[in-house]
């Protein structure tokens, strides 16, 4: 399938956009446009990491009320798309460090026995986003940026605040661990 | 690109493609704050279950732990090839302090070797701290680097900070440090945010002195060092998915049911009957959420940590130890198998990161000593 096929990644890694660097803008204004042009790949980038439609969209909100708040101190307007996905990501951490979301209301952990076989029905990508959410949370994140939002090894790091060379190993054991929950190898 | 990488990513835009445009609500500002929805403020850091023993029981634990963690590193020596190198350049080092690098030397070893291959929760958290070596190193070191392009400093963070944010009890639970602090919240991971300065053109600078610092660490944990640890995953994964641990999920349901399960006080419902270890740890950790939810004042969220860690490794401790013992033996023959490789690697990541001590060790604004 073409990376481009559901294609909601690119508009969350492109510059940010020039409706929230306009100076005469109200800050509400500004706010209020870009959570029109981007809500909804915010929303999609907190739903493959929590797993829970809710709890994405809570992230999202909460993400641009931040920003909101925040928005007389960014010293870079036009830094407001970067400065909101990076909220988003640290409200998804917050909620999975606390195990509130995705995992509970994610399908059933795929059975052992059956791994192999679920790689191979009809419904491998629900089997491979069960498996995306057994990962360590870590693991699933590092997943998300590479695979999602297309993001370098420096970008990811920086994102998640480790190393390049800890995001490559962390990409890593994620895709190992995958193989053999889906019984391929990586 | 190969299949599985393909495989992943198409999952996820189909994924996410299950968000439709127009489903998602309107943005409700209100008056920056009354706006927020209910729920919302469950996404709230949770710092009323950060307590300070949670900033020192990971050193504690690890010093409990380190003698048995050498034995397991001198175990892989003896499986060295006559011949090669006994280990880093300090056995050779009769300078002052050469017995005080040696014994650092053998700690930092003991630490990598967890990083790479924990078997246990206490072994997690130790190797928690060689990562976080390297990453306070990496920091120190590009905080240097921006320096001198005319920045000021970020914050220093210490291995410590680093590490703590590491922990990871769905896999890898470290029961003795949850029974003795009973927390079971391990505090805040460091993110990027923790770089953030305001200064226009800082994120840039520092990306790349990150990444200039990157290219010091990178043999630690690239090619031979990663597919032999992604190895050592696969190899966990395969035990705590085996027919003799899900033998031991029963036991552990039965024993939340006394607690109460599959109540869940956060709405969403544990899957029934319980499936896995992370079905249990997702439920206890929910009650902790859905008190803070409800606006529970420090002193109950204090009372119900100690309640539900203490339940967590009452009911955790059976599998958590089935899961250990399995885990452990593995490790043992994973390193007999891997020797001469481990130690290599070892002795490598030792050097790199003995190197980056000397040159990075007080990062800019730092206290020294």
């Amino acid at each position: 399938m073409s990376a481009k096929a559901h294609g909601s990644a690119p508009e969350l890694t492109a510059g940010s956009g020039a409706a929230a660097s306009g100076c005469a803008a109200s800050r509400e204004e500004a706010v209020a446009v870009l959570y029109q042009a981007h809500a909804l790949g915010l929303v999609r980038l907190a739903y493959v990491m929590l797993g829970s439609r809710q709890a994405a969209e809570d992230v999202v909100q909460e993400a641009f009320l931040g920003l909101y708040r925040n928005w007389g101190r960014l010293a870079d307007t036009s830094r407001a798309l970067p400065y909101v996905r990076s909220s988003v990501l640290n409200g998804c951490r917050s909620v999975l460090r606390r195990g509130r979301a995705g995992r509970t209301s994610a399908p059933p952990d795929i059975p052992a026995e059956s791994a192999e076989a679920a790689a191979l029905t009809a419904d491998e990508h629900r089997a491979v986003m069960r498996a995306i959410r057994r990962l360590p949370d870590r693991q699933r994140e590092a997943l998300v940026l590479r695979f999602y939002l297309d993001l370098s090894d420096a970008q990811i790091a920086a994102d998640m605040g480790i190393s390049a060379g800890t995001v490559r190993s962390t990409i890593y054991r994620a895709l190992a661990a995958l193989g053999q929950m889906l019984g391929t190898s990586s | 690109m190969n299949t599985l990488e393909d495989l992943v990513r198409s999952s996820i835009r189909q994924a996410a493609a299950e968000i439709t445009p127009g489903s998602i609500p309107p943005l409700s500002l209100g008056d920056a704050g009354a706006g927020v929805r209910p729920a919302a403020a469950a996404t709230r850091p949770a710092r009323a279950r950060r307590g300070r023993w949670s900033r020192v029981i990971i050193p504690l634990s690890a010093a409990v732990a380190v003698s048995a963690v050498i034995t397991a590193v001198l175990a892989v020596a003896a499986t060295r090839p006559a011949g090669a190198p006994a280990g880093g350049s300090h056995t050779a080092d009769s300078r002052p302090g050469a017995d005080r690098r040696a014994d650092a030397a053998a700690t930092l070893r003991s630490q990598l070797l967890d990083d790479f291959f924990p078997a246990t929760g206490t072994q997690f958290a130790i190797g928690a701290l060689a990562e976080g070596t390297i990453q306070s190193l990496e920091w120190s070191a590009a905080s240097r680097c921006v320096v001198r392009q005319g920045f000021h400093a970020p914050r220093p963070l210490s291995a410590l900070a680093w590490a703590r944010g590491l922990a990871d009890n769905s896999q890898f639970p470290d029961l003795a440090r949850i029974a003795q602090t009973h927390q079971l919240g391990t505090g805040a991971s460091i993110t990027g945010n923790d770089v953030a300065s305001g200064a226009r053109g800082f994120l840039a600078a520092w990306q790349g002195c990150q990444k200039a610092a990157d290219r010091v660490f990178r043999p630690v944990q690239q090619d031979s060092s990663g597919r032999l640890a992604s190895a050592w995953m696969s190899i966990v994964t395969r035990i705590q998915a085996s027919a003799q641990v899900r033998t031991a999920v029963p036991g552990l349901q039965a024993c939340a049911s006394r607690y109460g399960w599959p109540a869940n006080p956060f709405g969403y419902p544990p899957s029934r009957p319980m499936r896995s270890f992370g079905d249990f740890a997702n439920w206890v950790v929910g009650h902790l959420d859905g008190a803070e939810l409800r606006g529970a004042s420090p002193a109950e969220m204090s009372r119900l940590n100690r309640k539900w860690a203490r339940i967590f490794v009452t009911c955790a401790r059976p599998i958590v130890m089935l899961q250990e013992r399995l885990q452990v033996a593995a490790r043992r023959s994973f390193l007999r198998q891997h020797g001469p490789q481990v130690m290599a690697m070892l002795t490598q990541a030792v050097r790199i990161i003995s190197r980056a001590e000397r040159r990075y060790g007080v990062p800019p604004g730092a206290t020294p000593g």
